[in-house]
């Protein structure tokens, strides 16, 4: 009696595993998306794919992997947990900055490989919580910490580099570095001090060249700046608080300025991420209506797409953006958790249907 | 023999209670929510001792959850946790004991006008603790289970209602001795509420009883002492709000008890009447006069004892017993930091055919500042307590002092409270006690130490014999996750009664407690524990702890030590786990008349966690 209950105990041990196997992997089919969005003069906006899991790096897993799945278990894959900031490097790996998990996340599709920064637990410059990032033209990652007051520099592979703005005693210098970008040609990194209402100007070593701005409404005044974008000679700057989008030189004088308050289509209510296609047109994310603006350079709203919401091509308090070479267009979708890419075509280049 | 048939039975059982879900999945469709995960196991573990016989063999277990909801959270949730032939305590290897059971939480209704709840519990073979106050516990073994329900009315413009009923039992064996012990209680409540033209209206009911055999591990017995009690109670209280942001309120209580305990019995009715106002007409400003009543000092002491948990024969305080308290308190923010308050008590008692008379008047400072980065924070109060029946006069003082602070890596912190002359339940006592506390941390890096120290002692004043003090160190150090070292050592000694759980600190000294229920206890314990974590996945830990106790009731003297070593090593793939242990007890008293009990196991194994749905 007592055998074949061990017996029994036995098969309902080894059905259980695939039972919970088969259950956890069956067929699913991908959400459809908004229709494709059909612009003035050919020009159109698709809806592309999201991506939140290491897991979607590298969908098909061999038989060895699929087997080890069934006997260990999958891995333990890294998700998004509070996605932030985005960017994307010459070889085309997205890395994404992720408070909430506390590191950034390199997916790189290409290779089918992920790796995941952090710096959580180390004694000497950790890395509390990664907001912005951008890369140079090595793909050395730069990567504000909000918290900390430092900006931490890894190189292409991962690996830690140095610490910008790390004071004697382990305190950071900024109050609360942001935005940032990087110009390789000029050797000039420029970040925003959101709480200092300035854009500071440095050198690669972190040694501060200049300071933008000030508190305040004018033109180069800031009210709490966030993001930041290089586009040519211009320096563009979320004056979040301001709710409008400076357009600056690059050395600093004012060039020209995008948006005003209000809950209007054209207006800016909470301005995130912020991004510029290949012709030229300024996307300015708004994290409380869920929706991308795409502006001219004249401030004209050309047209928006998105709404709040969970489904293909809605946000919940959408935040980071990045428009890559080929006019793909990457959307962190915090709350959702998940990067939402879509691709427009424009005219400057035929589209590539199927892509 | 027969357990292992009836933990493998309880393997299948368990598991097919979370697998046969899955098909109730598909046949309710959309509005059954659910998910299922736990950890399935299978290993070789063995026990041995020298009061038991060897028994080694392969083992399997497991520890599932199954959660989720019908229709909506709100509407019916459920929560069904077996775990089965575990060698740990459900979930912390540190055990000697294979336990196995199951826990189920519901909830049906939630956030409706008719909201109710049920759970239930029960556990084979778990691992639990016999008290001794400020010391290591001593191990037991044995059954348990409970269940309740709760189920509410809240309809708007109605009174409330409220019910509810819990019943649990509890029978254990002591390692190291022959003594058994049980508890089996059973309670009913209604409660009920309603606001009527501003007046804010209560009413309660309750009835419980409890049946306890109390292991006499520490005297030279081995039969258990019955305890018995019921409690009935009833009250009611009103409240309303008064002019310049004050409110008043009064409260009637009334319970009856009965209780028997080593063939001494005791049953009375306890009525008690409070009534409370209380103003604020500035912010800075706060006034507030209370009075009680009693009509049975006796009963509130032995209530105050059973609510504790303690037995004891019933305290004599003489035929009519009864008490009057009238208390005043003022306050007044004389700075955002500074605050000032006085009070005036009069209370009347009658005991042992005496009438007791005692008058206070207080007044006293709270201050708190940033003191050099850090927060310092004072109090002190004095007292000129009067009892006018004897004439006898003293001085109260109670004073408390803390500081805290973090500079660069170091953080540290202390405490001091002394307090001389304190008011007890009955006016003819006072009590003295001093404690202080210190704590200290500091990072070198990657190494991080700290340290704490908490000493206190207390006693009536000028009483003999009434004195418990309690001694305690530990410190740890470590090296990033490598390394993890922790000692800990502390004393203690004083006086306690028996509970159904061990011993406990006596909430009324002697003589107002017969003292043949007085254990004079002391004792030492010291542990150490070693830890690493060199890399996530892998953990490795080992402990050991000893205790040596002393305790004296009547003469008749014991003593008894406990010592425990656990060793465990876990490592984790993805989702399946190696995990090896090894647990050692030795225990023993030397009033139960057998050797300390020496119980070792052992267990190897794999396990792997599986989200099922």
């Amino acid at each position: 009696m007592r055998g074949a209950l061990k017996l029994s105990s036995v098969i309902v041990l080894l059905l259980l595993p695939i039972l919970g196997w088969a259950s956890r992997h069956a067929p699913k089919t991908e959400e459809p998306g908004p229709p494709e969005l059909l612009l003035e003069g050919g020009r159109k906006l698709t809806y592309e794919r999201s991506f939140g899991s290491e897991r979607e790096v590298k969908p098909k897993r061999g038989f060895w992997n699929r087997l080890l799945d069934v006997i260990a278990g999958e891995p333990e894959f890294h998700n998004l947990v509070r996605p932030y900031g985005i960017a994307a490097d010459s070889h085309g790996r997205i890395i994404v900055t992720d408070p909430g998990a506390g590191g950034v996340h390199i997916f790189d599709f290409a290779q089918q490989k992920y790796k995941f920064i952090e710096r959580l637990e180390k004694g000497r410059d950790p890395m509390l919580s990664p907001q912005c990032v951008a890369v140079d033209a090595q793909d050395n990652i730069y990567v504000t910490d909000s918290e900390s007051g430092k900006i931490f520099v890894f190189n292409s592979s991962g690996k830690y580099e140095r610490a910008i703005g790390s004071l004697k005693g382990g305190e950071g210098y900024f109050k609360r570095p942001t935005g940032i970008a990087v110009d390789s040609a000029a050797q000039r990194i420029y970040v925003t001090d959101t709480l200092r209402d300035k854009v500071f100007v440095m050198d690669m070593q972190g040694s501060i060249l200049q300071m933008i701005g000030k508190k305040g409404v004018a033109n180069v005044e800031f009210n709490l700046p966030t993001e930041l974008r290089l586009d040519g000679p211009n320096l563009i700057v979320v004056d979040a608080m301001n709710f409008r989008i400076q357009v600056l030189d690059r050395s600093g004088p004012f060039r020209y300025a995008i948006g005003k308050i209000g809950d209007s289509s054209g207006d800016i209510f909470r301005p995130k991420g912020i991004g510029v296609d290949s012709e030229g047109d300024l996307y300015v994310v708004d994290g409380l209506w869920g929706v991308v603006q795409v502006f001219n350079r004249q401030g004209e709203l050309l047209y928006y797409f998105g709404r709040r919401g969970t489904h293909a091509g809605e946000f919940q308090l959408p935040t980071g953006m990045f428009i890559d070479h080929d006019d793909r267009i990457f959307v962190v979708d915090s709350f959702n958790r998940r990067i939402q890419v879509f691709h427009y075509f424009g005219l400057k280049k035929p589209a590539k249907e199927g892509m | 023999m027969a357990g292992g048939f009836r933990n493998t039975t309880f393997l299948l059982v368990g598991f097919l209670l979370l697998v046969l879900p899955a098909v109730g999945q598909l046949r309710l469709g959309e509005n059954l929510n659910m998910n299922a995960n736990g950890t399935l196991s299978a290993g070789y573990t063995g026990d041995y001792g020298n009061q038991i016989s060897s028994d080694h063999s392969m083992s399997f277990g497991g520890a599932g959850t199954l959660s989720g909801f019908y229709y909506n959270p709100n509407f019916l949730s459920y929560t069904v946790s077996p775990y089965v032939n575990q060698a740990r305590d459900n979930s912390s290897y540190q055990s000697i004991s294979d336990a196995s059971g199951v826990y189920l939480d519901s909830s049906i209704f939630g956030g409706s006008h008719f909201p109710g709840s049920i759970s239930y519990a029960k556990a084979y073979n778990s691992e639990g603790n016999f008290a001794i106050p400020g010391l290591a516990n001593y191990t037991t073994h044995g059954n348990s289970d409970t269940f309740g329900v709760n189920w509410a009315e809240i309809l708007p413009g109605l009174p409330s209602l409220s019910a509810s009923f819990q019943t649990g039992s509890n029978q254990y064996s002591i390692y190291g001795s022959n003594d058994n012990g049980s508890t089996d209680s059973h309670s009913f409540g209604l409660r009920s509420a309603y606001v009527l033209k501003g007046f804010n209206l209560a009413a309660y009911f309750s009835d419980g009883s409890s049946h306890s055999d109390i292991p006499q591990v520490l005297l030279n017995s081995s039969q258990a002492e019955t305890s018995t009690s019921s409690n009935l109670g009833y009250g009611f209280a009103v409240g309303h709000q008064l002019p310049f942001r004050g409110g008043f309120s009064g409260t009637f209580n009334s319970s009856e008890v009965d209780s028997n305990y080593a063939g001494y019995s005791y049953n009375g009715t306890i009525d008690t009447y409070t009534a409370t106002a209380a103003f604020q007409p500035t912010n800075k400003f706060h006034v507030s006069v209370s009075t009680d009543y009693s009509n049975n000092l006796t009963g509130t002491l032995y209530q105050s004892i059973v609510s504790a948990g303690g037995v004891v024969t019933p305290p004599d305080l003489g035929q009519g017993s009864h008490s009057f308290d009238a208390l005043a308190n003022a306050s007044y923010s004389i700075l955002s930091n500074l605050q000032g308050l006085v009070s005036a008590d009069h209370r009347e008692q009658y005991f042992l055919g005496k009438d007791y008379g005692a008058d206070s008047y207080g007044g006293g400072i709270t201050y708190g500042r940033v003191l050099f980065g850090g927060n310092l924070n004072t109090a002190l109060s004095l007292t000129d307590n009067t009892v006018s029946t004897s004439s006898q006069n003293t001085l109260g003082l109670n004073s408390t002092i803390s500081y805290n602070h973090r500079f660069e890596n170091w953080a540290f912190g202390g405490s001091f409270s002394y307090a001389q002359n304190v008011q007890t339940l009955l006016v003819t006592y006072t009590s003295s006690l001093y404690s202080y506390s210190g704590n200290i941390r500091r990072r070198f890096g990657k190494f991080a130490w700290s340290g704490g120290a908490g000493v206190s002692k207390t006693g009536l004043t000028e009483q003999a014999g009434t004195t418990s003090s309690s001694d305690s160190y530990d410190t740890a150090i470590s090296y990033s996750r490598w390394i993890r070292l922790t000692g800990s050592y502390s004393k203690s000694s004083g006086n306690g009664i028996e509970s159904g759980a061990g011993l406990i600190t006596a909430p009324i000294p002697s003589p107002i407690l017969p003292s043949n229920d007085l254990i004079l206890y002391g004792g030492t314990s010291y542990a150490f524990g070693l830890s690493s974590n060199p890399k996530r996945s892998l953990t490795l830990s080992a402990s050991f702890a000893k205790s040596n106790t002393n305790s004296d009731l009547a003469g008749i003297a014991s003593w008894n030590h406990t010592e425990e070593i656990n060793t465990l090593f876990q490592y984790q793939f993805r989702k399946m786990y190696a995990t090896g242990g090894y647990s050692r007890l030795v225990q023993g008293f030397s009033t139960s008349g057998i050797a300390p009990e020496n119980v070792s196991s052992f267990y190897i194994g794999v396990s792997r966690w599986f989200n099922f749905f």
